[in-house]
């Protein structure tokens, strides 16, 4: 039977405008990385300079410790900072959100306490997973900068024409891409995890099971909210050249404005994927009765 | 939810006011300042002559006002210059002298600023075509300075001006004397790297002077004597350059191609020179 990806959304939609409470999970990670980003914000001024100007000195060099090159290596000092909250905190609050939701549909309460401590049960699960998809996400990045630097070069040298101008902006979407079709694999792991309670092995094997079986659906399902980030994405790959025609500050802004628009799209998109969970769980209870 | 949000956001503006008064003024604001009036100059640098005054005042406002908040810091150090530069590029002679003579006074025991605050001097005299009163400044710098880097150019560049202004016994005269201050500050720093940038300089000089048989020679003298990787990727441009086309001279081109490969033990760098020696043999055949 055709899944209904529209009804998915609306009802998505409408289960996160009834219950804002699912939101919360992914408000506690924005906080945590507006926090992260207000200390590298000010890592070159005096006290925190102290303690970073050294070890930024070190991995980055003389002229990141200073205005206006603190806030060039500001998005990239982020995303490791992001990185490590993903992988402590994101994964395991991203699966107490999929519990909140599970509770809401089953018209179960909504305690706090007892979603926490139900999800630390799989703690060490999501702890794993979250490092497994951040290693992954490296060395996607890595094959596909390879891929694509010896396609274009290929291209240029068939075409007779430089790529430079395009390499940018054609290497961000290839790599945005390359995310999407990752993720439709894997996005399913964290709400299989919470709601069919299995291991992660088995969780990351249905969730494969279910990326092949059903690609089109959660490909189409995780487009949405993938493709509104994706200005984010592209104004992050030229916060360089953007900085240089306005003001530095701007990269500040760029990246405050992708923590706050994630809250949003990464709830959607998590639960959009545990509502096709759902309602193909109750689809193939229905066709077993 | 409601509580717990305005917590989050009460954390986050507490401690963003908190670090931000902490870190209020000192060398994060004086870069920022600085900043600020460069890419003001640099927007307008294009085109000086066309520019309103008022954004010409507004750049030089905004770097006096650095050096008055933050006189002390490193930036200020910079912003010195740019502002000595700043008049220079603006045709404001006279400030440009009176603010050079100022960095002399501050900066008097940092030879790099001193170096640089004479020089300013020089230029602002030479632009006014006053060639007696910016030579004895560029002869200041080139004496007392030695050791920097605008101490070394200053004999070059004293001759190149003789060159363009197609004084030719002047500029000969002066090219010579060039090429003795380099030889002899080689000499007394020699296998130094002081020494090896006087070579470059000595080769700049004799290359200039058209005196191509004795930049060559400086070439295989220099690569003889500081060999290591870094000269040789400086160097063997000059090889190709003056001993290839200018001296047409491939045998010895092919000579010193083949000490280096002897000496080189990085196998990418062997390959091209191999190449380029069997090129060079080849079309001398």
């Amino acid at each position: 039977m055709k899944y209904k990806i529209r009804k998915n959304w609306s009802e998505t939609f409408g289960v996160m405008a009834k219950n804002p409470i699912i939101l919360m999970p992914f408000v506690l990670i924005a906080f945590l990385e507006l926090l992260a980003l207000e200390f590298l914000y000010f890592s070159s001024r005096v006290p925190l300079s102290y303690i970073a100007n050294p070890i930024i000195r070190k991995f980055f060099g003389e002229a990141f410790i200073h205005y206006p090159g603190n806030l060039v290596v500001l998005p990239r000092l982020f995303y490791y900072k992001q990185v490590a909250i993903y992988v402590f905190v994101g994964a395991f609050l991203t699966a107490v959100a999929v519990n909140i939701f599970k509770n809401i549909k089953g018209g179960l309460p909504v305690r706090a306490k007892a979603m926490i401590r139900n999800t630390l049960k799989s703690y060490i699960s999501l702890l794993v997973y979250a490092i497994l998809i951040s290693v992954l996400v490296f060395f996607v990045q890595k094959a596909d900068t390879f891929v694509f630097t010896k396609a274009m070069r290929l291209l240029s040298r068939l075409l007779k024409i430089s790529i430079m101008p395009v390499y940018n902006i054609g290497f961000t979407l290839f790599l945005f891409l390359s995310n999407l079709m990752m993720q439709t694999f894997l996005i399913a792991t964290i709400p299989i995890i919470v709601i069919e309670r299995v291991s992660l092995l088995k969780a990351m094997a249905r969730s494969i099971m279910l990326g092949l079986r059903n690609f089109l659906t959660i490909f189409a399902l995780i487009f949405l909210p993938f493709f509104i980030y994706l200005p984010i994405i592209l104004l992050k790959s030229f916060s360089t050249q953007i900085m240089d025609k306005t003001f530095p500050e701007i990269s500040l802004y760029i990246t405050v404005a992708g923590i706050v628009i994630t809250i949003f799209l990464d709830s959607f998109a998590i639960i959009a994927v545990s509502q096709f969970l759902l309602d193909r769980k109750k689809s193939t209870a229905g066709k077993t009765a | 939810m409601k509580k717990i949000i305005w917590i989050m956001v009460i954390v986050l503006v507490g401690v963003y006011a908190a670090l931000a008064t902490l870190g209020t003024g000192g060398e994060y604001a004086a870069e920022k300042l600085l900043y600020r009036a460069a890419k003001l100059n640099e927007k307008i640098a294009a085109n000086p002559d066309v520019v309103p005054p008022k954004l010409v005042d507004s750049i030089e406002n905004d770097i006096k006002k650095l050096l008055k908040k933050y006189p002390d810091t490193e930036v200020a150090k910079t912003a010195n210059i740019k502002l000595t530069e700043f008049y220079i590029a603006y045709k404001k002679y006279d400030q440009a002298l009176a603010h050079a003579d100022k960095m002399i006074k501050k900066y008097e025991k940092n030879t790099g600023i001193l170096s640089m605050a004479y020089f300013f001097k020089g230029v602002a005299y030479e632009k006014q075509d006053k060639w007696q009163s910016a030579l004895k400044e560029y002869h200041l710098v080139r004496d007392n300075y030695k050791d920097t880097q605008l101490g070394m150019q200053m004999p070059i560049y004293i001759a190149n001006y003789y060159s363009r202004k197609g004084k030719i016994a002047q500029a000969e005269a002066a090219y010579g004397e060039a090429a003795r201050f380099y030889e002899n500050i080689e000499r007394e720093n020699s296998k130094k790297p002081l020494g090896y940038m006087a070579s470059l300089f000595l080769v700049q000089t004799y290359v200039k002077a058209d005196n191509f048989d004795s930049a060559a020679n400086v070439v295989e003298k220099t690569l003889d004597k500081y060999f290591s990787q870094m000269a040789v990727m400086q160097l063997l441009p000059l090889v190709e350059s003056i001993i290839v086309t200018k001296l047409k001279n491939p045998e010895k081109a092919v000579e010193i191609y083949k000490t280096i490969l002897a000496k080189s033990k990085d196998e990418k760098l062997n390959k091209v020179l191999q190449a380029r020696v069997e090129a060079l043999q080849k079309d001398k055949k």
